[in-house]
């Protein structure tokens, strides 16, 4: 697969912060753009 | 990570694909206006603004029972935005519907949520009565699921707990 760029937006909640997690690791992800309300991205 | 104000959502950069998984409770949010803002009016932003940035897929989490013509205020707003996604011109859509949602919020500096931590513990000990559907899911395993089915996505799917679970 050709590489992807992707955004998420809630990437602090307890679904996202694992959607977030899943895209880090994954290697036809390019980039990811997290949009949040807050900055902290609890690890 | 980009810090925004979801009411008034920048141009986005240019991405292939979108996750929507902004949610409150109306405990939290402190009114239905407030939690609507969120769950409803920022998810949609959002799409949209990744429609403009050329984004043809979106995964969201939506959640059990979401239904726009409920009598349920909180699966009214999920059915709600779940038709307006519908309604927008992406290639492909998956929408998650998980039951009772497990993981440990405190980590994430959010306050717990009752209701989850009670139906956690019924389900584990009447688990055998409760259909897959209804069973309590962790927030791992729907990512996962919307992970997997989102790339490949066409059209509107619909994934309930029980396809989600492992």
């Amino acid at each position: 697969m050709e590489q992807r760029t992707v955004i998420v937006a809630g990437a602090t909640g307890l679904v996202g912060q694992a959607i977030l997690q899943g895209l880090l690791d994954d290697d036809s992800v390019a980039s990811v753009h997290a949009l949040g309300r807050r900055s902290r991205i609890p690890s | 990570m980009h810090v925004v104000d979801f009411q008034q959502l920048p141009a986005l950069p240019k991405a292939d694909e979108v996750y929507l998984a902004l949610g409150t409770t109306i405990k939290v949010a402190g009114s239905q206006a407030a939690f609507r803002a969120v769950d409803y009016d920022a998810n949609l932003a959002v799409a949209k603004a990744a429609l403009a940035a050329g984004a043809s897929r979106a995964g969201l989490v939506s959640a059990m029972g979401a239904d726009a013509a409920s009598s349920v205020f909180y699966s009214r707003v999920k059915g709600e935005l779940e038709q307006a996604l519908s309604q927008l011109p992406f290639q492909g859509l998956v929408i998650a519907r998980p039951s009772l949602l497990v993981g440990d919020r405190s980590t994430l500096g959010q306050p717990s949520r009752r209701g989850e931590e009670l139906g956690f513990a019924v389900s584990k000990a009447l688990g055998f009565l409760i259909p897959r559907d209804y069973k309590p899911i962790r927030g791992t395993d729907v990512a996962r699921a919307l992970l997997s089915a989102v790339p490949a996505a066409r059209g509107k799917t619909v994934l309930l707990s029980g396809t989600m679970l492992r």
